[in-house]
């Protein structure tokens, strides 16, 4: 009982600390040694505690109790050659301070990913059922960006005041997504153990950090100087902090036709997610004070020529809407010390239609009490269900020493839409690539894999306006993405 | 176990070098805050102090008159090979010493001198005083005495005469000593300027008669009281006063310290130091709805009323209530960590005030504002105050408004005795939507120096597809047209 308590604790710690780390994808790229190294195949083994995340009916077969911890360390080297830029009658470009044309990178980051769960046999209606507690992050997102420079535009005339100002967010872009299960699994064998059912309730605590940029309408009269070009957009930073509770539900089968074949299904079924929280506005506002003398100071109007830079807090709420997904593996044992496995899984991302923010309880400037400054904000994406199709390879070299090898391809959602933004880049059909090991010591599994995933390079061109509230809900520019994901584990068998 | 241990750990150590523990940054170009060195031809050496002329002067402590200039390739070689002409630019109200850079003059000069439109010239670019938006260039303790800065202390040696420069306080001097590529005759030398740079430039010309060949400007205020001698600077009094309300009825805090939020409503503790003043509400917590404004007390400078602020500079320069202030610099030395450290103070003596002689037994008058300059290491320790020329009602108080008429072009004109311009070519860029009665003021300039037999040229500059005219958004165009006119003066 001692090492549970102590793997509870250990468990609740780590978890407790990964709310508010940051990790790779939307979707998470996965857990666990064995099945990051086999490039996720591993719905049809799950032989390990991290069977709560792949498919929980592995845990029936799982004849030791388990503990276990798992940390991925992700290093997502992106970069973007924006071009966020209109053209004007005369065909010239033009832009409202996104750095055009220079190739910029994210933030230089090294996230680590933590989960840990345990897995305890106990004997309960006439047989033995296996149980597991575990945590990790099922999606999770973490990029931030610069990108705004008046400087880099040759903008100055927009606000010179703003150039260099420490009232000006220091990261434009970001996300910090974290949603985190606490699972708690039961699986047990039936029809002589050939056929294995597990499944898993789920708490998921849903973490979000969203910052982003918008370049808003000036509602100044148009055709007026007021609203005449550098001022016709207003640059909106809304940095967006938050959190929210929901549940989900993980289900799987093994079924074992042979001895050599084991095949699998699991579904997977999070429901939504409300995060509330708060969220700090910041304005960057024309500065002209040669019109100052055709505005009335201190009105409304003049905030439009000010150069101020106005800040305001407001409560927010956004749907955070998780995917659905279903899974199929197979795992075939060629020999005594060679397994390959096969997995397929399909993620019903149409469902997510990206964030939606509704502000209320704004506090701030007076001057600030107008509909400009107090609308709500959506960055809404138009998203495709995606398959991934993973490969892998176990082998036992050693009776120390397990080899672990595998790749998959993954389809980005966004594929067939125009809505890529910094937060999300999911450019198109990812390849991945691990390999690694795991040494077996006694009671104890040290392991440890690497990974390198590649998306396509895209160029995306054009803004667009897809819920027509006149802000643009793109960002064009080139992107390029790459992913290197180092993961260590740690496991006691007892 | 420990070697397994340390094999997984050189793993994992060789594996983040491997994949990418180099910090790429994020590799966004940005420049330093408002600041161009080193932009390509941005000289920002030009920066010099000016002792006694700034050693009062609001918030410059270090005494500097701000300075950017443009040089052509090989116009900075000693001896100098390719002697060229000095045109100086003198920025408009919050005009930095970057300000002419900023509307392109770098790229501007390089394209027409390759065209051949213009001479190779060095291009000084004065700034104006940051603290009120500028101090229009005009001669007082805050607000500087640039009249001095600009007499030249040695007329013999800035026009070509033999001898070596001695003068400290000589902008001229300063500049063909700095540039001694330029050539030290008039013929070859230029002023310039938009808005309060425009009348900076006059200011210079006038008070060197015979300094400047050429004089190029856009709209500013050249003529304060206007064509009929009560429009003009006389015609934004009116705005100012309804800036300063509205400005007050915006804004929870003019001249009161907020100490009490948590209230349903702000409390507020009214300063009452300022004399004169209604002392209500000197003991009390207030509702802060409840006070009214008041002209003396609440009057404020805001970079949001950009009209009171011009006027408050041009207070401090023309209506100071410290009309002459008699004191000491010294120098303080410590011995500290084995090295002598050394500051500058200053002690005033005397201050002679220009109430004194205005009201009855002595006083402020009845547009005195107080306050505004704190005692502080900005002001080296002096609180400073001004006189306005116009009363709570935007009504001229003629007593301060004729200081001010001291200061206009016209009666400086007058008072140089002989005409100060002439020899002087002028050129004008005008046009009516100015700011700020700016082109009645020029206009009205312009026909005074034609009643004075000069022969004027004048620009109209314009807008795109129809737009009002705002000069400073065209001042790329202004440039262009000015610095031809000087390369053209300048002659072969």
């Amino acid at each position: 009982m001692r090492i549970l308590t102590l793997a509870v604790a250990v468990m609740l710690l780590l978890t407790s600390w990964s709310g508010s780390l940051y990790a790779s994808g939307f979707e998470n790229t996965g857990l666990g040694t064995t099945a990051r190294g086999m490039g996720g195949a591993f719905r049809a083994i799950a032989d390990d505690w991290s069977a709560a995340y792949y498919n929980p009916a592995g845990y029936a077969y799982i004849v030791d109790n388990q503990l276990g911890i798992s940390w991925g360390f992700i290093l997502f080297r992106d970069e973007i050659t924006p071009r966020y830029e209109d053209v004007d009658d005369f065909g010239n470009e033009y832009g409202w301070g996104i750095a055009n044309g220079q190739t910029i990178y994210n933030f230089h980051r090294i996230l680590d990913k933590p989960s840990a769960g345990f897995v305890v046999r106990l004997p309960m209606m006439g047989g033995e059922t296996v149980f597991g507690l575990s945590a990790f992050q099922p999606f999770d997102q973490s990029l931030r960006w610069k990108m705004y420079s008046l400087d880099a535009n040759l903008l100055r005339a927009y606000n010179e005041d703003a150039v260099g100002n420490r009232k000006v967010p220091g990261i434009h872009y970001l996300i910090d997504l974290d949603v985190v299960a606490f699972q708690a699994t039961a699986a047990r064998e039936f029809n002589e153990g050939k056929l294995a059912v597990g499944v898993g309730l789920q708490l998921l605590r849903g973490d979000l950090w969203f910052s982003d940029l918008v370049f808003r309408d000036n509602p100044m009269p148009e055709g007026t100087m007021l609203d005449d070009r550098p001022r016709e957009r207003v640059p909106e930073f809304a940095d967006n902090r938050g959190r929210g509770w929901g549940f989900g539900l993980r289900g799987g089968v093994i079924w074992k036709p042979t001895d050599k074949l084991d095949v699998a299904a699991t579904a997977y079924l999070p429901f939504d997610i409300t995060i509330k929280g708060e969220t700090f506005f910041t304005f960057i506002m024309p500065k002209a004070y040669y019109l100052w003398g055709d505005v009335p100071a201190g009105s409304a109007e003049f905030l439009f020529v000010s150069g101020e830079i106005p800040t305001q807090k407001s409560d927010f709420e956004t749907t955070l809407k998780l995917p659905a997904s279903l899974a199929f593996g197979v795992a075939y044992r060629a020999t005594e010390k060679l397994t390959v496995a096969l997995d397929a899984e399909y993620t019903l991302w149409s469902t997510y239609d990206g964030l939606d923010f509704s502000f209320s309880n704004f506090s701030g400037s007076p001057l600030l009490e107008q509909e400009f400054f107090q609308t709500d904000l959506a960055n809404p994406v138009s998203w495709d269900n995606t398959g991934k199709i993973s490969l892998g390879a176990r082998y036992l070299l050693h009776p120390k020493l397990t080899l672990l090898a595998g790749a998959c391809v993954d389809q980005s959602p966004a594929r067939n839409s125009t809505d890529f933004t910094p937060q999300f880049m999911d450019l198109g059909t990812k390849k991945s690539f691990n390999g690694g090991g795991i040494l077996h010591i006694n009671q104890w599994d040290l392991g440890v894999i690497t990974s390198y995933t590649n998306s396509p390079d895209i160029n995306l061109e054009g803004l667009v306006d897809s819920d027509g509230n006149d802000t643009f809900d793109n960002f064009p520019g080139a992107y390029k993405a790459d992913t290197y994901e180092t993961v260590l584990s740690l496991g006691y068998r007892f | 176990m420990r070697r397994y241990l340390m094999l997984v750990a050189g793993v994992v150590i060789v594996l983040a070098v491997v994949f990418g523990c180099d910090d790429r940054g994020t590799n966004l170009t940005t420049l330093d805050l408002g600041d161009l060195e080193g932009w390509p031809g941005v000289d920002p050496g030009p920066t010099h102090p000016f002792v006694p002329a700034l050693t009062l002067q609001l918030k410059n402590p270090q005494e500097l008159l701000l300075g950017s200039a443009y040089w052509p390739p090989g116009s900075n070689d000693i001896p100098p090979s390719h002697p060229m002409p000095l045109l100086i630019l003198v920025a408009p109200e919050d005009g930095n010493r970057f300000y002419y850079f900023k509307a392109g003059l770098s790229e501007l000069v390089r394209e027409l001198t390759a065209s051949g439109q213009i001479q190779p010239m060095i291009i000084y670019c004065m700034a104006n005083n940051p603290t009120f938006g500028g101090y229009f260039y005009g001669d007082s303790d805050p607000a500087g005495h640039y009249d001095s800065i600009f007499i030249s202390d040695d007329p013999a040696w800035v026009n070509g005469g033999s001898g070596q420069p001695g003068g400290r306080d000589d902008l001229l001097q300063y500049l063909h000593t700095f540039y001694p590529a330029t050539i030290r005759r008039p013929s070859k030398r230029g002023i310039g300027g938009i808005g309060q740079g425009a009348y900076g430039a006059f200011r210079i010309a006038i008070k060197n008669p015979g300094m400047f060949s050429s004089i190029a400007v856009a709209d500013g205020p050249l003529d304060f009281d206007g064509a009929d001698g009560n429009s003009g600077l006389i015609g934004l009094f009116d705005e100012a006063v309804l800036e300063q309300e509205a400005f007050f009825n915006a804004n929870e805090s003019v001249d009161t310290v907020e100490v009490n939020s948590t209230d349903p409503y702000d409390d507020i503790w009214v300063d009452t130091n300022i004399s004169d003043v209604d002392t209500t509400f000197d003991t009390t917590w207030v509702n802060y709805d409840t006070i009214p404004f008041n002209f003396r007390r609440d009057f404020d400078t805001s970079t949001t009323m950009p009209i009171s602020r011009m006027l408050t500079g041009a207070a401090f320069a023309f209506s100071p209530n410290d009309t002459l202030m008699s004191y000491r610099r010294l120098i303080d030395s410590a011995y500290y960590q084995g090295t002598w450290h050394y500051s500058m103070r200053v002690v005033v003596d005397a201050r002679y005030k220009i109430a004194d002689s205005l009201l009855p037994g002595g006083g402020d008058s009845t547009t005195f504002i107080g306050g505004i300059v704190r005692r502080d290491s900005h002001s080296r320790g002096i609180d400073m105050d001004f006189h306005l020329p116009f009363d709570e009602t935007g009504a001229r108080y003629q007593p301060i408004w004729d200081r001010w008429i001291a200061n206009n072009l016209e009666n400086m004109f007058a008072a140089a005795g002989s005409d100060p311009l002439q020899g002087a070519s002028m050129w004008f860029a005008t046009n009516r939507n100015a700011r700020w009665n700016y082109y009645d003021m020029t206009q009205s300039w312009m026909d005074f120096l034609r009643g004075e037999d000069h022969v004027l040229e004048e620009y109209h500059y314009s807008s795109y597809n129809d737009d009002p005219v705002v000069q400073d958004e065209y001042l790329f165009d202004i440039l262009r047209e000015m610095l031809i006119f000087h390369s053209n003066n300048f002659g072969n």
